[in-house]
């Protein structure tokens, strides 16, 4: 038996103070933990989905729902924008790079994204398996539908209307086929079945005269062969660009360009996604104040929890002090205890964080899609940690001073 | 010479609480310290063990002079000779009587020696509440593990303050024969501090203090 192992038989012997002690802690740390997960994991994603997107053209109404559903792929889009459009952002110098997208449709929850193979590119995706779409209603699927699904190659399944899961009617007329499986990549397009702009307008009965020159012509990857074949015909839309500018000229002049459009508006994800993080960021800050308070509220009960139980021991601090333990050892084995609740505390906290993140990612399929995962750890998590065992020393240093005003001849006095 | 008293004064104040010229004790002289309360046994103690720093005069314990030594020498003098016992205070609340002697010997010696500590258990007649804590021991038991605890380190002298006062005449009895037969076994030489006659037929050798008026009277 050591004064660490007193430490220890002192915290059992107040067992019930102990738990709460430490119950209280678990709760502030695991709060904490959740909100440094979802910060940061969250923030991550965002930059990752929008890294290289310099500006997103759809129809007007809201930017950051338009950033949402194009980038991100969570909100409804604005609306569609004439194909006409892709070809003359594509004309400009100042731009680079010009995806198209064309949105309506899910399976299961997974949207179907009528693009070029451009957008694989630019996430950097390579086919874990198959190959890539060349004919109307072949799909390549990303890695997270996939695992989800089941589905493999040659696999034919019917989209439904509408971008939610579950709702929406099917299109059981045009199944599609799945080409290509792609190797996780970590961004939006894990979760996402990406096909060719055409198939999605046949889904829809848009007519552009690619459909009877598909099977006969090479589907050469080229947005003009789509653009031109579709020429002349009723509309065939897209619902937005990600646009890549080529020289920083273009963020001065294409914007304010493109939102003069009357039917046109351009939004930059930089800025949006600044804007979003700043309105949910109140909301974080809020928990995050709650999360502090809580912790505080910890360290203020094991400050009271070791200031009464000292007050109870006096006779034992006199009795070590006889059995020849310096003071110092004595406000050494007190500080111990404060110690003990906070690590015990936090490591529970921790444990309990990342517990309750598994379980959210399991409930909510939103956050999985978010990619949310409850197994990597953060720098700020190892802050967290100590400074809860910074609080626990803390509050067990007054408590624990009291060893050195011990008159032990007093103590004996009252005690005997 | 294992205890060493000159010259020794004690005072609050104006009022005398002890006044000692001489004591000495050889090793193995069992000496009992008799007097009512308020004659200044307890402050004997503090001075003797170092828990009080006399007003004159000199403590010297196994040669060292206990008096004039700083607070962390004190304690850790006391911690290599001497093995206290008090009325009431006893153990450590939180610990089991086995664990109160471990910790006492990792305090005294550096380590616990259990075989030792088991053997003490045994002697005192503890062995099967060697695991209780203090509040499951009746007065009597918690009073042999205090006499194990403060034998444990292995103690030249075991300076016992009102052991028996609480008891009954039989454990009294009782406690008096634990206490020289562990000394006997230890080799550790007894100074109890009593009010308790009962006690005085057992010891050859008493120093009576008498109570002291206040120093003008």
């Amino acid at each position: 038996m050591t004064l660490a192992g007193l430490s220890l038989a002192y915290l059992r012997d107040r067992a019930l103070g102990t738990a709460l002690n430490i119950l209280l802690l678990t709760l502030g740390v695991a709060t904490m933990v959740i909100l440094v997960l979802f910060s940061a994991q969250l923030g991550e994603r965002f930059q990752r989905d929008a890294e290289g997107i310099d500006l997103v053209v759809g129809a007007k109404g809201s930017p950051l729902q338009l950033i949402l559903s194009s980038i991100y792929q969570v909100d409804a889009p604005t609306g569609n924008i004439p194909l006409e459009t892709v070809d003359r952002l594509r004309r400009d110098p100042t731009v680079g790079q010009v995806i198209p997208l064309a949105l309506g449709d899910s399976f299961r929850g997974f949207r179907i994204v009528g693009t070029e193979p451009s957008y694989i590119a630019h996430y950097q995706g390579a086919l874990a398996a198959g190959r890539g779409w060349d004919k109307p209603f072949e799909t390549v699927i990303g890695a997270e539908v996939a695992r989800r699904t089941g589905a493999g190659l040659g696999q034919k399944f019917m989209g439904s209307h509408g971008l939610a899961g579950g709702g929406g009617h099917e299109h059981a007329e045009h199944p599609f086929v799945v080409t290509g499986v792609l190797a996780p990549t970590g961004t939006v397009m894990d979760r996402l079945i990406l096909t060719s702009v055409e198939s999605v307008w046949d889904v829809h009965g848009i007519d552009h005269d690619a459909r009877e020159g598909a099977a006969g012509h090479e589907h050469a990857e080229s947005a003009e062969l789509n653009a031109s074949t579709a020429r002349g015909h009723a509309e065939p839309e897209v619902t937005a660009l990600l646009v890549t500018y080529r020289s920083p000229l273009a963020a001065v002049r294409l914007p304010s360009f493109i939102n003069r459009q009357t039917s046109l508006q351009a939004a930059a994800p930089a800025v949006e996604i600044t804007r979003l993080l700043s309105l949910v960021g109140v909301g974080l800050d809020a928990v995050r104040g709650f999360a502090v308070l809580l912790i505080l509220t910890s360290g203020l009960s094991i400050f009271v929890g070791l200031y009464t139980a000292l007050r109870h021991r006096e006779a034992d601090l006199a009795l070590l002090r006889v059995m020849g333990a310096a003071p110092r050892a004595i406000f050494g084995q007190i500080v111990l205890e404060g110690l003990l609740l906070a690590a015990a505390g936090a490591v529970l906290g921790v444990i309990v964080g990342h517990g309750v993140v598994a379980l959210a990612g399991a409930a909510f399929d939103q956050l999985r899609d978010m990619g949310l995962s409850a197994l990597r750890f953060e720098p700020a998590e190892a802050l967290i940690v100590l400074a809860a065992l910074a609080m626990g020393a803390l509050a067990a240093l007054i408590p624990a001073a009291k060893v050195f005003g011990v008159d032990i001849a007093d103590t004996l006095a009252h005690a005997r | 010479m294992l205890i060493e008293v000159r010259d020794l004064t004690y005072r609050i104040g104006e009022r005398t609480i002890l006044d000692l010229p001489a004591f000495t004790a050889e090793r193995g002289e069992h000496t009992l310290l008799l007097g009512p309360s308020g004659s200044g046994k307890t402050t004997l103690i503090n001075l003797l063990t170092g828990l009080g720093t006399p007003t004159t005069g000199e403590v010297k314990i196994d040669g060292q002079a206990m008096s004039s030594l700083n607070p962390g020498a004190r304690d850790a003098l006391r911690r290599r000779t001497i093995g206290l016992v008090f009325q009431t205070l006893q153990l450590v609340s939180a610990l089991s009587v086995r664990q109160n002697l471990a910790l006492a010997q990792h305090l005294g010696l550096g380590r616990s020696f259990p075989g030792e500590v088991d053997e003490l258990i045994e002697r005192v007649g503890l062995a099967r509440r060697a695991d209780a804590r203090p509040r499951e021991l009746s007065q009597g038991e918690a009073q042999r593990a205090a006499i194990a605890r403060a034998l444990c380190t292995r103690p030249a002298i075991v300076v016992a303050d009102e052991p028996t006062s609480a008891l009954d005449d039989a454990n009294a009895q009782a406690m008096a024969e634990l206490l020289l037969s562990s000394a006997a076994a230890t080799g550790a030489t007894l100074l109890i501090a009593t009010h308790d006659t009962r006690m005085k037929r057992r010891f050859a050798r008493t120093l009576e203090l008498r109570p002291l008026m206040q120093a003008a009277a």
